[in-house]
């Protein structure tokens, strides 16, 4: 267990992350593949940094009970945005950093080569680095994340920049990845996060605003909703209905409404409708999602 | 330990790669030979200039090789000083600058191993640039004017050495607190020939300066003897460089990444 | 006193080496900071120093 206890980060006088608060699970049956959500801005980035002991919470703590000393050893990193040696080989980097991590050269050999083979670089080792295309760089910058198997991979919007086929080979890559350790990876994009995340963490203004599993998330979002049309005018008696949970008033004679998601709720409303002479002209069923819920926010 | 090692290996093979490996220790050398070779052949110099009325007799006191060998190392210590920056300048903040220097320091490595081993690195690339090319002027001196003992050669080499490692140090040090190379080159070498000038006019007051190190040195290849504030001199020079790396780690530590 | 080769060649010995190993990088590059033949110009009509501010200045990477 990795814990995260009321992070907060403070640049000067703007407040990047605050209030964090989140346990990442990092046993080996229990291994999950968290996804950091937010629009820019949010704080991911920061929060990620603080992670990796780049930078210092203003305050907060981050401990676990199952890496000793310096938590750098049990963490890989992807940044934002990577640099790496242009005039090195791709070999040569990964030998450089898994000498860093406290790899043996032997070791390391095996390594490299298991490793490049994962992330399909196996025949451009010995390439200057300088040469690689984006989304090779990206593939290059996950190998150096798990040349020393790390507990925890983090990654801060690893298919952000990539164009729709390096973004499937990084999915799938992760997807491979997470069977064999803890990942947390930060995205904007809603899809990237539904894809391959069995946890999500949605950030807003620095601070998270919504955790759980993407079921969970999805049931919690997805609501009916409902609209109606009438051709008289509909009374603010509909803001009261005990099954309703939202009313948004689109006109006098429209509204749009969210409504317990049981199925009866349906036909109560009916019943409603009629009992208050309501002459329904258009009563349209339709469903909320967290793409919605996650809009609303980034507006 | 480890970690210094690796890293300064890498930065080895930085060097080579960027042919730093050459091109520094044969400017280096050109400078240094320059001098006593262009003092030999002055008088067909001045001849070939030419414009000297018929029948001038040309009459230059030919100079001891310690003068000559002191000429290099004031050479070094002007456009020698503008080459260690130029060299130097980049270790720390091109590192910044990319973010490469994330892929190190999300490893097990404090900023002391960072910096330290670049320091080490770039210690090793121009002091051997300078060797070499200190080394091959005194060869050439020797054989072109009178006798500079090894003695002396190697006191006077050593002593520079501790002037280098402040240079190397004070650029270093701005490095870390500058990401602009212009900024890092010009304060850096606004600093050391500041000093340099004021220790000419104060030199009393400056016996403590690494500036006036260059003064050890010129004692003992012009008098073949120490001046007596010899070890002043080291001490303070010693403890500045260490002062310096001190404040360059503290100023990496403190910046975020 | 006539010129002694033997001081003077290995200045020259140098000197070339110097602008060969500057010309072997600038035809490797496949993007110098400003136009190539520029550099090629300064490389070959600036003795010694002309190498010298290309490896500094020229290269975008190595
Ligand atoms: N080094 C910094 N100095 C000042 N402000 C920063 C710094 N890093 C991030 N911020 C600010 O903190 C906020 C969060 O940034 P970031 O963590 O990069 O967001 P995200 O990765 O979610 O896009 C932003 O408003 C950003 O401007
Ligand atoms: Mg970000």
């Amino acid at each position: 267990m990795l814990k995260l206890h009321d992070l907060s980060k403070v640049f000067g006088s703007q407040t990047a992350v605050k209030n964090f608060n989140y346990n990442i699970n990092l046993d080996a049956h229990e291994k999950s593949c968290i996804a950091l959500l937010g629009p820019n801005g949010a704080g991911k980035t920061t929060t990620l940094k603080m992670l990796t002991g780049l930078i210092k919470p203003t305050s907060g703590t981050i401990v676990s009970d199952q890496m000793n000393g310096d938590l750098r050893n049990y963490i890989g990193y992807l940044p934002q945005y990577p640099s790496y040696y242009d005039w090195m080989s791709a070999n040569e980097f990964l030998f450089y950093v898994g000498e860093l991590s406290g790899l043996n050269k032997n070791i390391l050999k095996t390594r490299i080569s298991e490793v490049l083979h994962s992330v399909g670089l196996k025949d451009v080792g010995r390439k200057r680095i300088g040469n690689y295309s984006g989304g090779m760089k990206q593939r290059l910058g996950i190998a150096q994340a798990i040349i020393h198997k790390p507990k925890l991979l983090i990654l801060d919007e690893p298919v952000s920049a990539l164009d729709p086929i390096g973004r499937r080979e990084v999915m799938d890559l992760l997807n491979k990845l997470k069977k064999e350790t803890t990942i947390i990876y930060s995205t904007h994009v809603l899809h990237d996060a539904e894809e391959i995340s069995d946890e999500i963490l949605i950030m807003n203004k620095g601070e998270i605003i919504e955790t759980g599993s993407l079921k969970s998330l999805k049931l919690k979002y997805q609501k009916p909703i409902i609209y109606i049309q009438s051709d008289n005018k509909i009374g603010n008696w509909i803001n009261e209905l005990s099954y309703i949970k939202e009313v948004k008033r689109e006109s006098d004679n429209s509204v749009t409404i969210t409504i317990e998601d049981e199925p009866e709720s349906r036909t109560r409303l009916l019943e409603d409708l009629i009992r208050n002479n309501i002459e329904i002209s258009k009563f349209v069923v339709g469903e909320s999602t967290l793409e919605e819920m996650f809009f609303k926010v980034v507006q | 330990m480890r970690g210094i090692w690796i890293i300064y290996k890498k930065e080895m093979l930085e060097f080579t790669r960027s042919s730093k490996w050459i091109w520094l220790p044969i400017v280096f050398t050109l400078i240094g030979i320059m001098q006593p070779i262009t003092s030999y052949y002055m008088p067909q110099i001045l001849d070939a200039a030419g414009n000297m009325p018929e029948g001038t007799i040309i009459k230059i006191p030919t100079p001891s090789g310690a003068e000559v060998l002191l000429k290099t190392l004031s050479q070094y210590s002007t456009i020698g000083i503008l080459l260690i920056v130029i060299s130097a300048m980049g270790s720390i903040s091109n590192e910044k600058n990319t973010g490469s220097i994330t892929s190190t320091m999300v490893r097990p490595v404090s900023y002391f191993t960072f910096f330290i081993s670049k320091w080490f690195a770039q210690v090793t690339i121009i002091s051997a640039s300078i060797g070499i090319g200190y080394g091959l002027t005194w060869y050439y001196t020797n054989l072109l004017f009178s006798d500079v003992s090894f003695k002396n050669f190697i006191e006077s080499c050593v002593i520079y050495f501790i002037y280098v490692l402040f240079i190397i140090s004070v650029t270093m040090c701005f490095g870390s607190v500058f990401r602009k190379n212009g900024a890092i080159v010009g304060s850096s070498f606004l600093l050391i020939t500041a000093l340099a000038i004021v220790n000419g006019i104060f030199e009393k007051q400056m016996k403590w300066s690494p500036s006036n190190l260059m003064n050890q040195v010129g004692s003992i290849l012009m008098d073949n003897k120490y001046l007596d504030t010899l070890a002043l001199n080291l001490t303070s020079s010693l403890l500045m460089i260490f002062g310096i790396i001190f404040v360059s780690i503290f100023t990496l530590q403190k910046q975020e990444l | 006193m006539a010129i002694d080769w033997n001081i003077i060649a290995p200045i020259l010995v140098l000197q070339l080496i110097l602008v060969v190993s500057a010309l072997y990088s600038l035809f490797k590059q496949e993007e110098t900071s400003g136009p190539k033949w520029v550099w090629l110009l300064i490389i070959l009509l600036i003795s010694t120093i002309g190498p010298i501010i290309y490896f500094i200045f020229g290269r975008k990477k190595y």
